[in-house]
């Protein structure tokens, strides 16, 4: 596993890389960061050089310093990425808010764009999906810590599980680490999400898109019916997690051997 | 400040930069990162360009390493230099990373020009020694290990509020719930070091603990200052400046009453001070 900064307009952005070849990009969740491939890596290395990005104001990179314009954000910064490392162009797997920042790229930007997964996505098509997003999610109401810590139980511990199973201390930390690298303004990416036109750009991909789907995905329904919408699209659907086993999540990276197989069919 | 890793045999570090002259090497404490300079490293600016290292088994210098020496520890920290063009620098050690700094000295010498050790760890061998400290690395990992269930994430904090509250004690401040940006900064930083070295600490702190001082500090050549504080939260262990200074031919000790080494993030200013004068001496 390599470690390295790329420089862009906005500063420095961290990344992790592995293999040689091809290169695929992965963009992760809110408000995770590189580090949740780090299982997914090691299998797309073995065809592909696969590079993890921690997204504008996660993990180690530098962020913005107020609440991003929109998506474009994003996108703008991952084609500077591509450029300080001199990629043409590059396979891109996005993740929730990775797959809103992929599809931006991807529709915009459709020299940069090989081959498109969207993982699990959250495109919003009513308004009112929107308004519950901008309303629920996108407001600064968590994670500012207080020095009882009780910002830890409330929200912190909550948010992680959802990532991690219960019986996957690993992923667990590693989420956690990233949770905290985050801190409280995590949700400005969400704000993004939320006024993203997602269903305005689906068709302006011309690149190979996939979508990749997970039994239980608390996203489920969402990332069916983006797919539905998208003509000419692929679909797969990983198992998800065992019922029968306490603890579990509905999330890809959880899944490394099924995410990563379905990665390399594609890919 | 800019980022960016080196390679070593113990895998990438992570080496943060600041912006001076003259650079600096900023050696951590264990369980702690390059962020805990974060308010020393502005401090050194302009005279001073802090290179702060993430030590392996720490921040975000990972390492895979199942056993590994302080000379490692050090090695790693050559080879950030060597990335970085910096052929001699003066050296800051802060308990785990004096250890590690005694051993560049010692190791590399050429690379060293003047050295400031805060709180040296000054161990005993023998068995029995050994058999105590496999108890505290034992305790510690209780202590440390992140379980999922998150019950060890209040505990980590409360760590943390503990040092925040000897703090308060040593300069005079009645302690509250009203906790202060600086404080609120300082808890934030150690619980993400904290979770970043939950895997690893145990690996770091055995280095330390298997290290020979008695072998390696007369070895040191460079002018050396070992400074030792008289805060609470400072363990007898790294109390005995005057021991370290025994063996360091021509070192010279400070007492810095009621310090400990958390210094670096409460009062840059005192230690950059201290550094300054030690360092133009000559």
């Amino acid at each position: 596993m390599r470690r390295g900064y790329a420089d862009t307009e906005v500063g420095q952005i961290h990344y992790r890389e592995q293999g040689e070849g091809d290169p695929v990009l992965l963009l992760h969740h809110t408000a995770s960061s590189s580090v949740t491939f780090q299982r997914v890596l090691p299998i797309l290395a073995e065809r592909f050089r696969a590079i993890a990005v921690d997204t504008p104001g996660f993990g180690s990179s530098d962020g913005p310093t107020e609440i991003p314009g929109g998506m474009d954000y994003y996108a703008g910064v991952i084609e500077g990425v591509l450029d300080d490392l001199g990629l043409e162009r590059a396979r891109i797997v996005g993740v929730r808010t990775g797959a809103s920042v992929g599809l931006q790229l991807a529709a915009t930007r459709p020299e940069r764009v090989e081959k498109l997964v969207l993982c699990t996505t959250l495109f919003l098509q009513t308004e009112e999906d929107k308004r519950y997003w901008r309303e629920e999610f996108s407001i600064p109401k968590m994670w500012e810590p207080d020095g009882r810590g009780q910002f830890l139980d409330d929200h912190v511990l909550d948010w992680v599980s959802y990532f991690a199973r219960d019986d996957d201390p690993e992923q667990y930390l590693r989420e956690l680490i990233a949770a905290l690298q985050a801190g409280p303004n995590y949700w400005w990416a969400y704000r993004s999400v939320a006024e993203h036109d997602s269903y305005a750009l689906l068709p302006e991909v011309k690149a190979p898109l996939l979508f990749v789907n997970v039994l239980d995905d608390n996203q489920y329904d969402l990332t069916r019916r983006a797919h539905e919408a998208t003509a000419g699209s692929k679909y797969v659907e990983l198992p998800g997690p065992d019922p029968d086993k306490p603890g579990w999540v509905g999330f890809a990276t959880q899944y490394p051997e099924e995410f990563g197989a379905a990665l390399l069919a594609f890919l | 400040m800019k980022t960016r890793y080196a390679e070593s045999p113990l895998g990438p570090v992570h080496v943060t930069v600041g912006e001076g002259d003259h650079p600096v090497v900023l050696l951590h404490q264990g369980l702690r990162s390059a962020d805990s300079f974060a308010r020393l490293m502005p401090a050194l600016e302009p005279s001073y360009r802090g290179v702060a290292i993430d030590l392996p088994g720490c921040g975000l210098s990972r390492t895979d390493a199942e056993r590994f020496s302080v000379r490692a520890l050090a090695e790693s920290v050559v080879c950030a230099l060597d990335e970085l063009g910096i052929p001699q620098a003066h050296v800051l050690g802060n308990h785990t990373g004096a250890t590690v700094a005694v051993e560049l000295a010692a190791g590399w010498p050429e690379r060293v020009e003047r050295m400031v050790l805060f709180g040296y760890a000054l161990m005993s061998s023998g068995e029995e020694r050994q058999a105590e400290l496999d108890n505290r690395v034992a305790e510690m990992a209780r202590e440390l290990t992140a379980t999922p269930d998150g019950s060890h994430l209040p505990r980590w904090w409360s760590w943390l509020r503990l040092q925040v509250a000897f703090e308060r004690h040593t300069t005079g401040t009645v302690p509250s719930d009203d906790f202060s940006p600086e404080e609120l900064g300082f808890m934030k930083m150690g619980l993400l070091d904290m979770a970043r070295a939950a895997d690893s600490f145990a690996r770091v702190y055995r280095a330390v603990f298997d290290y020979d001082s008695h072998a390696r500090l007369p070895l040191v050549e460079a002018p050396t200052l070992v400074i030792d504080g008289t805060g609470p939260f400072e363990p007898e262990i790294v109390q005995r400046s005057a021991d370290v200074a025994a063996l360091i031919p021509g070192c010279e000790t400070l007492t810095m009453e009621g310090e400990d080494g958390n210094i670096i993030w409460w009062r840059p200013d005192a230690l950059r001070d201290v550094m300054n004068e030690f360092f133009e001496r000559d």
